[in-house]
């Protein structure tokens, strides 16, 4: 048989997936549509809204561009070709701007549907003489859609289809592309440009609130990194409310209220980026190898308390973190409109690390951060379809990590600030009390040797007195604030450790209880008979053992529940291989993990005990997880020695390893390589949190294994 | 009282040969094999999916892989939707994470905590034996099996669009449920109903 050929159609429901479900708010709509107007070279676009509040299917908003304007041919081979791929072929919007284009998937003119029922396309070019008119009725597919639904197979209202029936209206089904749209010419005679879209019958009413909306998110449409300003103007008029009532030209109202800022270039010749570093006291500038994204510049700017009032006041919306900026224009989080501040995405991840203030952690709500892409520099970055976000690849996750790595620096600058005014402020404190001791003793001294003084200096020794009690109160008061907050963080911090062993433990405990009931219901049932003689025998010794793993592991949780702060002289020796042959014995048999320390008996530390098992818990399942996926030999080493500076430990195994990059953020708070094996990014978190608070040092040094594998050093000072 | 002859397959880490569960289903069922790691598991029941009969007991949550349960369901279900599975627990099937859905959808036969005692898991797992000798499906596999390997491939049916089936091919969309397989044990059923009738009419007349 000869072979026949098979065509592709579009269902007329077409255009409601363009429009109403790609495009997926009114706010996003008119920001493709404003979008389009660049890419055609426009330097203003006006938005008009007309008659918006009063009610669905009433109203009009016109959007018109002093842009190229297009040809008949232009309308009908480009604009009225879904998914055209023009701007793919031709990247620049050509003289005189040559701009980036920026619509590329060429569905952003279906977002007039999402705003209206109809369109009215006005559109001329300089060099012609006529005006094309182009008029779109989404009612006329609408209807269609739904007639042609009547005679499915689906449709179950048999009046329904009688009364469509009596009507005469054919069953035939018409699709998206076969439906007429009237179009006609307007002779202009002059050699004026522009494209104008005159939206009707709109699907939603708009507020005073709504217009304000669109003005703030199309004020973030240029990225104002860019130094070269756009000769591109935007102007919003709504005559229904007060502030709209003449054209206002929409403008970045940009930050000049922050506390602390910088701005990162790069250098294409020396293939250079520079990042921000904190130096102990100031962060600094410094240039490092560009990174796999490519190229990037950035500005990020912090505020604190005051600067966010300050900025809040100016533009009655709260600092909304991180936007990236791709050849100018924005990209991501993409003019999506969430009126809950707090819901609003936060695709750089910058929030998800800010769990708790413990952590002296920044959110997206006391940063703004502009970051520009190009599409030249940055090719692999690549735009999500749904518009809202990136395509999640090395490059893109590259790019995030260079942000967040950007924020943890100006995290360490907030944190060592933190510090000194706390110092400052202890200070302060203390010195105020020496001076008013010193007043007081030169008071009493002046009436010791001038007595008839003493009259009018005495009530100002008694305030003096009296003003010294509470001053001693209130040092006191802050001493214990001070206290009650290290304790809180402790607690915190066995908390989250505690939450990474609860599951696990709760599995050990369920286990073992139930293998305790089985052996029991056995000798219930069964016992005596001589048959299962030797199983009596061999389940007796059974429960026996389970009880004795149980009460090893509610002695696990206790010493969880106990809030001991006590030094104790803890034998590292000892505290590792408890550890490793007893509270992880069953996980490492059972994953034939071999372990190896090599202590020194008289390797002691006066410390919390909790603490250094802590430590050493978290760098076990580390260790574990690490150990995963390999095959051969699993070794998990641990080895110490004592020098004139304090003690040293070596903590390895022959795992999958850490890569380079990583050696320093390994350590931050949810960062984790290892979440298919439910890592959270918490347990080395916590480990260094633990070896500083005993003023320890730990690091990822070269590898005892080497190739293979991972090595933390800790490092624990002698107290001099 | 005869053992079952069907096979019962624990695939358990923390499970001993010498464990109560285990020498209790061997009261009841002539062969109980143990497996402990996710892969053996997968082998073995596949291996012998078309030679044994079998009831799967089976560990949710194994010590290398949090989800090896749902992995080692999700595999052997893929081959045959026939297998009954008593699903077995130490996390509550209410706590937080914990989806069973999968399980539910693709009828695994039951669900048991760990804490439920052991008589209790060894009655239902002779209930999902019991199933698996009622069960059409069940029924018309073991038949189909009882063919030697090269009838099975043979045409055995031709359909009145000109389609000819083997035994083999009703036996994988038996296995697998797909409409095809689901018709197939519906018209079984009809048939076999009205043969009984008529034999029925037969004997009274």
């Amino acid at each position: 048989m000869a072979k026949q050929s098979l065509r592709w159609r579009f269902d007329v429901n077409t255009f409601r997936l363009l429009g109403r479900e790609l495009i997926t708010d009114r706010v996003t709509a008119i920001f493709e549509l404003v979008k389009n107007c660049y890419d055609a070279n426009a330097t203003k676009v006006d938005i008009d809204f007309i008659d918006v509040s009063h009610g669905v299917g009433t109203g009009q908003i016109i959007i018109s561009d002093n842009g190229q304007g297009m040809t008949f041919e232009d309308v009908r081979d480009k604009w009225m070709v879904v998914g055209t791929n023009s701007k793919r072929e031709r990247t620049s919007s050509g003289s005189p701007f040559f701009r980036r284009m920026v619509g590329e998937k060429g569905v952003g003119r279906f977002a007039v549907e999402k705003l209206g029922s109809k369109l009215l396309l006005q559109s001329k070019k300089a060099s012609q003489p006529t005006q094309i008119n182009v008029e779109i009725i989404w009612d006329t597919y609408e209807e269609l859609s739904a007639q042609y639904n009547l005679f499915s197979q689906e449709a179950t209202l048999p009046t329904l289809r009688k009364k469509a029936e009596k009507a005469a209206i054919k069953p035939k089904k018409k699709y998206f592309t076969e439906i007429d749209n009237r179009y006609w010419h307007e002779v202009k005679n002059n050699d004026s440009q522009y494209t104008t879209l005159v939206i009707s019958g709109l699907r939603e009413t708009w507020t005073g609130n709504d217009i304000s909306r669109v003005y703030k998110e199309l004020s973030k449409l240029i990225s104002p990194l860019t130094e070269k300003k756009e000769d591109f103007t935007i102007n919003i008029r709504a005559k229904e409310f007060e502030e709209y009532k003449k054209y206002e030209e929409v403008k970045n109202k940009g930050i000049s209220e922050s506390s602390i800022n910088f701005s990162l270039k790069y250098n294409l010749e020396n293939r250079t980026q520079e990042v921000i570093k904190f130096n102990g006291e100031n962060l600094v500038v410094s240039s490092v190898p560009i990174k796999k994204m490519g190229p990037v510049e950035m500005a990020l700017y912090y505020l604190d308390t005051e600067a966010k009032r300050t900025y809040k006041n100016l533009t009655s919306s709260p600092p909304d973190g991180i936007k990236i900026y791709r050849d100018n224009l924005i990209t991501t989080p993409f003019a999506e409109f969430e009126s809950q501040d707090d819901k609003k995405r936060d695709v750089i991840g910058i929030d998800k690390r800010k769990h708790n203030a413990f952590f002296d952690r920044v959110g997206s709500r006391d940063l703004i951060g502009y970051v520009a892409i190009t599409k030249a520099q940055n090719p692999e970055i690549i735009d999500a379809t749904n518009r809202q976000d990136f395509v999640e690849n090395e490059e893109y996750r590259a790019l995030k990590q260079f942000i967040i790595d950007q924020v943890v620096e100006l995290e360490k600058l907030l944190k060592y600030q933190r510090e000194a005014s706390k110092q400052i402020t202890t200070t302060g404190l203390q010195s105020a009390r020496v001076e008013l001791d010193a007043f007081t003793q030169v008071v009493q001294q002046t009436i010791r040797e001038t007595p008839q003084l003493t009259q009018q200096l005495n009530p100002l020794l008694q305030v003096a007195k009296r003003v010294r009690v509470d001053f001693a109160k209130g040092i006191k008061a802050y001493e214990r604030l001070e206290k009650e907050k290290v304790r809180q963080e402790n607690i915190f911090m066995s908390l989250m450790s505690l939450q990474e062993y609860a599951a696990q433990i709760a599995h050990v405990v369920r286990t073992s209880l139930a293998r305790v009931l089985h052996l029991a219901e056995f000798f219930k049932d069964f016992f005596p008979n001589e048959e299962y003689n030797d199983i009596f025998a061999t389940y007796s010794k059974n429960i026996y053992d389970e009880m004795m793993t149980l009460d090893r592991a509610i002695e696990y949780m206790l010493s969880y529940a106990l809030a001991d702060t006590d030094k104790v002289a803890i034998d590292i020796k000892d505290t590792i291989e408890g550890l490793l042959f007893r509270n992880y014995k069953d996980i490492l048999a059972q994953k034939d993990i071999r372990t190896i320390v090599e202590i020194n008996k008289s390797v002691i530390i006066n410390t919390n005990e909790r603490v250094i098992i802590d430590i050493f818990e978290n760098l076990i399942t580390n260790s574990i997880k690490a150990l995963n996926e390999i095959k051969g030999e699993k070794i998990i080493k641990c080895s110490g020695s004592i020098d004139d500076q304090g003690v040293n430990i070596l903590f390895s195994d022959n795992g999958k390893g850490i890569d380079v990059d990583d050696y320093e953020r390994i350590f931050n708070v949810y960062y984790t390589t290892s979440a298919e094996q439910g890592g959270a990014g918490i347990g080395l978190f916590v480990a260094k949190t633990r070896v500083e608070s005993l003023k320890g040092t730990i690091n990822v040094v070269k590898p005892e294994f080497h190739p293979q594998g991972a090595t933390f050093k800790i490092t624990f000072p002698f107290n001099k | 009282m005869p053992k079952s002859p069907i096979e019962v397959v624990v695939i358990d880490d923390l499970m001993e040969a010498t464990a109560p569960l285990i020498i209790r289903l061997r009261m009841f069922f002539e062969s109980v094999m143990l497996r402990k790691t996710p892969g053996e598991g997968i082998e073995y029941v596949l291996e012998n999916l078309g030679k044994k009969r079998m009831v799967v007991v089976l560990d949710l949550e194994f010590f290398s892989n949090k989800h090896a349960g749902h992995q080692i369901f999700e595999t052997i279900r893929k081959k045959s939707h026939i297998l009954p599975f008593v699903i077995f627990s130490a996390t509550d099937p209410s706590s937080q994470g914990q989806d069973l859905t999968d399980f539910i959808n693709e009828q695994a036969f039951a669900f048991h905590k760990k804490g439920t005692p052991a008589s209790e898991v060894v009655d239902t797992v002779k209930r999902a034996a019991d199933s698996l000798s009622a069960r059409v499906d069940a029924a018309i596999e073991s038949w189909i099996e009882s063919h030697p390997p090269e009838t099975r491939e043979q045409p055995y049916i031709t359909t009145a669009n000109g389609e000819t089936i083997s035994l083999e091919n009703i036996l994988q969309e038996i296995r697998l449920q797909t409409e095809k397989g689901k018709e197939f044990e519906r018209r079984f059923l009809m048939l076999t109903v009205d043969l009984v009738m008529r034999n029925i009419e037969n004997i009274n007349g």
